[in-house]
């Protein structure tokens, strides 16, 4: 609809031959203070939007005659915030298996990919998008290779619809590495030769998938046969090929050494999915480039020791050391519902001292440029994708109502079911004054 | 076995119970800082002595009363009491003084559905009516929870029974007392309560196992609960005959029940329904029961499909202890909105929102924050939530839940609108004496983290020296306790 408005506008210009050629536009926002994330807030900005993309944004811009207008003075603009670490989509309800799809069978599943379980009508994801998250990293959680993540958008008629880039990265479960000790605890040997197993066939998968790319690679030279095909091992490729990073979620200090030592011998791209312990190896974090992508905030401190507010301020120590992080709201089937919640998440490590500026960014620029969508989501800018939320104030704040969504220059119709019911139940007749209670069963 | 077999129901303690009492207890005890020195390195800090006064100064006090919000407010506590809240209040001699301007003075926050201070597991899984189980005998005051929870300025907690059964087990309203030993803990005029479950849980619909207890539909849950309620009637008639003849010859007094003691308390008025449930019909259907046994349902918790028969909860005068915004994560919750304790407030129901959560209970400002977001709840209504409001539910309002003259010293001092996310809790007190303190903390976790760092050092040199020597069992296992939480909402994934 938009682009066959765009055309309208464009003949009608070359129609009036003698007329200086404007700029066309689908959508104007005039007034609103714009907050680009990649540069300082602009009071009382003019927004440009053109098909799905940011075409200019500043004060005093004037608006291209004929373009719809909205005026939005008093409000803020933000770049919609982008959750890097979910099952969004792959879960409804976390208790009734028939409608979560987020492990598969097996340890070794390289092959299964994400965004392909998406169901485009789950209520969870308007829901979401209602507290102005539009975008996210989904990701398998099975096993030991868990699959493929895409990013998505939250909205679309279809998954394809709904794929912005796939795949982002590899997930791996990291073994626990940890031996439980105490009355109730499993043998220490059963337990050592689990976890040494468990890291026996992670190492041996990508032996298998370097050999298995070797053979298919020499097919046909020197009379070497035709290989059979695996999926699992053509799925490694872009893996081994450096094209994509390896996610790898661990939490504690021993599987986080492991993680970072195994990604240096293979060579391989790391992003860590942690929480917990990470802040330990900043510095090592640093020298590598290795991104974080952080589980939530919202945590207790693993150890009984442990200050009360560790969990609060793993962000504030990543970013002191320089380590590049964005935040999440994990990946479990019971926090999707819930995802609405990321932002405070952020504002969490802000209220214990991580500077404001950078709790937004790890829920909007870090999170792109991590999951390398930063060419088209994260800030505001001319050329990035027209993708982000009016507000009544900082989105960082619980009490902050989101008024308004766009994705890619389409307005997002914020009903959700809450809202649904909330309307209906809010509408229900109230009882008359001298209502008696129903009478008793017998 | 200490049970006195005549008379009303009385403090008694089972075997079992006593054993469990008295480890919790040996435990607490054991973990208390006995001389100053060990105090003064405790880790978390344990509280100072009370001061006799305490006069916070400048204040924007949140009183959760009629008074509202007060700018430029001071409160002096004496002996544990607020008494006074006004301006320019003199000091007495022996007061610490708090100088608050800029700063944020609310109630203690209180939370009407924890589990975080329990000893072992929270569910007795056995029976669908357990009414005789009391949580008050296996208060857990080594739990970390407390300490960390009173960091994020919570005061008074009711701790329950999980919901597995239709009908649980007895539970203990405590205050957040850190340092203290079991009984130190108790609310002691707190009313006492129970537990009660109704949907999925008690029908153990998300077992992993085949379960063949009874109930296994919402139509039995109710069953099971009329069914008892109908012994607990036979029960107490027994009594009163026996009463009316015992002077008779030959007259025997019934055999003693301790789980019908505890439904005839229910049916006298004395003792709190506190149900767990979600959806509307199962709500409805307790209410009914209620009124037909006579007796009100105080709370019904989680409640989440509370604002679909938010009338009809109005009209029973029964509260709705809510989460603010949990849903999804089983089918009875598949309706629940975050509007839930606004709708229902609208329509006169006294409303909270709890954490079920060891995590989520240190952030229950935030919670009460989502009412403003969600139904456009005031602010001073919204903190309500967390205050006063779970104050009534539980039947302790002319004690705690706000901040006015005559009621217990518990306060939180915030460094900025409790409401906000960028705000955090900077000190917390009850009954006049200091649990928690930021600044405090922050200086002894440097101690600890030094004391930490020496100690690991010294066990490293000396790991390598018994290596070089080949003998020695170093496996260093300081790194791998695990604390563990417990909510209702999760008891899908319990066997």
């Amino acid at each position: 609809m938009k682009r066959a408005f765009l055309s309208g506008l464009s003949v009608a210009a070359l129609l009036a031959a003698s007329a200086v050629p404007l700029p066309a536009a689908d959508l104007v926002l005039l007034g609103a203070t714009v907050h680009p994330v990649s540069g300082p807030e602009i009071p009382d900005c003019t927004l440009i939007v053109e098909g799905t993309t940011i075409t200019a944004l500043g004060r005093g811009l004037a608006a291209p005659p004929g373009a719809p207008v909205l005026d939005v003075a008093g409000l803020h603009v933000y770049p919609a915030l982008l959750d890097a670490n979910t099952v969004l989509g792959l879960v409804e309800v976390s208790s009734v298996p028939g409608t979560v799809d987020i492990s598969e069978m097996g340890d070794i599943n390289p092959n299964v990919r994400a965004e392909v379980a998406i169901n485009p009508e789950s209520e969870i994801l308007p829901v979401t998008m209602a507290n102005g998250i539009l975008s996210a990293m989904i990701a398998p959680r099975g096993g030991t290779i868990a699959g493929t993540a895409a990013v998505i958008r939250l909205s679309g008629w279809t998954w394809e619809d709904m794929t912005i880039a796939s795949p982002v990265g590899l997930v791996i479960n990291w073994p626990d590495m940890r031996v439980q000790r105490g009355p109730n605890a499993r043998p220490e040997e059963e337990q050592i030769e689990q976890r040494d197993g468990r890291l026996r066939e992670l190492r041996a998968a990508f032996a298998d998938a370097r050999a298995y790319v070797q053979a298919v690679g020499a097919e046909g030279t020197r009379g070497i046969p035709v290989h059979d095909r695996d999926p699992r091992w053509e799925a490694m490729r872009p893996v081994l090929d450096g094209k994509i990073p390896v996610l790898v979620a661990a939490d504690d200090i021993l599987q986080i050494r492991a993680a970072l030592k195994f990604t240096e011998e293979e060579k391989l791209r790391l992003v860590l999915l942690a929480n917990g312990d990470v802040w330990r190896v900043a510095p090592e974090l640093a020298a590598r480039h290795i991104p974080v992508i952080l589980g939530p905030t919202h945590e207790l401190p693993s150890r009984r020791w442990e200050p009360y507010d560790e969990p609060f301020t793993v962000a504030k120590k990543l970013h002191e050391a320089g380590v590049r992080f964005c935040f999440s709201y994990g990946a479990s089937a019971f926090s999707a519902a819930h995802a609405r919640n990321l932002p405070y998440q952020a504002a969490m490590a802000a209220a214990y001292g991580l500077p404001k500026e950078e709790a937004l960014r790890g829920v909007t620029q870090y999170a792109a440029e991590i999951l390398g969508v930063s060419d088209r989501l994260g800030t505001l800018e001319p050329g990035k994708e027209a993708t982000f939320i009016v507000t009544d104030g900082d989105p960082l704040e619980i009490r902050t109502q989101v008024k308004r969504a766009f994705m890619a220059g389409r307005e997002i119709d914020l009903h959700t079911r809450h809202t649904r019911l909330y309307e209906k139940y809010h509408a229900r007749p109230r009882p008359a004054a001298n209502l008696e209670p129903a009478a008793a069963q017998r | 076995m200490g049970l006195s077999l005549r008379g009303r129901p009385s403090p008694r303690v089972g075997v079992g119970v006593l054993a469990l009492a008295a480890l919790a207890a040996v435990a607490a005890v054991a973990s208390m800082a006995v001389d100053a020195t060990a105090a003064e390195n405790a880790w978390p800090p344990l509280p100072e002595p009370a001061p006799r006064a305490v006069l916070i100064r400048g204040a924007t006090v949140w009183t959760c009363s009629p008074q509202g919000i007060l700018e430029n407010t001071d409160l002096l506590a004496v002996g544990g009491k607020i008494v006074r809240l006004g301006k320019n209040l003199q000091a007495p001699a022996d007061a610490v003084v708090l100088e608050a301007s800029a700063k944020h003075l609310t109630p203690g926050l209180i939370d009407c559905h924890s589990h975080s201070d329990i000893v072992g597991d929270v569910n007795e899984f056995t029976n669908s009516c357990t009414a005789e189980v009391r949580v008050a005998d296996v208060v857990n005051s080594r739990s970390i929870a407390l300490y960390r929870e009173l960091a994020g300025g919570l005061t008074c907690a009711n701790q329950l029974h999980g919901s597995a059964n239709a009908i649980g087990g007895q539970n203990a309203v405590i205050k957040l007392r850190w340092g203290e030993p079991p009984q130190g803990l108790l609310f002691a005029d707190a009313p006492q309560g129970i537990k009660f479950a109704l949907g999925e849980n008690p029908k153990r619909a998300n077992w992993s196992t085949a379960t063949d207890r009874y109930p296994k539909t919402r139509m039995g849950v109710e069953q099971v609960i009329r069914e008892r309620f109908l012994a607990a009637l036979d029960y107490e008639r027994a009594w009163q005959e026996y009463e009316a003849n015992k002077s008779r010859k030959g007259v025997v007094p019934p055999r003693r029940d301790l789980q019908l003691d505890a439904l005839v308390e229910i049916l006298r008025g004395r003792r709190l329904v506190h149900a767990h449930s979600y959806r509307q019909d199962e709500i409805l259907m307790l209410l009914r029961l209620a009124e037909e046994f006579g007796f009100r349902v105080a709370t019904f918790q989680h409640v989440l499909e509370g604002y679909k028969v938010a009338d009809e909860l109005a009209l029973a005068g029964s509260g709705a202890s809510s989460f603010s915004d949990w849903w999804a994560y089983k089918f009875e919750v598949y309706d629940a909105i975050p509007y839930n304790g606004s709708l229902m407030a609208e329509r006169g129901v006294v409303v909270s929102f709890n954490s079920d959560s060891s995590e989520l209970a240190r952030r229950l400002n935030w919670e009460a924050a989502k009412a403003v977001k969600y139904g456009g709840t005031s602010e001073a209504d919204a903190l309500g939530f967390v205050t006063v409001n779970p104050a009534k539910q539980l039947g302790v309002d002319a004690r705690v839940g706000s901040l006015e003259v005559g009621k217990d010293a518990d306060f939180v001092l915030w460094n900025g609108n409790p409401l906000s996310t960028y705000s955090l809790c900077e000190q917390t007190w009850i009954d006049g004496r200091r649990y928690f303190d930021r600044a405090r903390d922050l200086q002894a976790r440097e101690a600890m983290l030094q004391e930490r760092e020496t100690l690991l050092t010294k066990a490293e040199a000396a790991r390598k020296k018994d290596e070089a020597k080949g003998k020695g069992d170093w496996r260093p296992s300081y790194l791998e306790s695990q604390e563990h939480d417990h909510s209702c909402a999760a008891e899908e994934v319990r066997p």
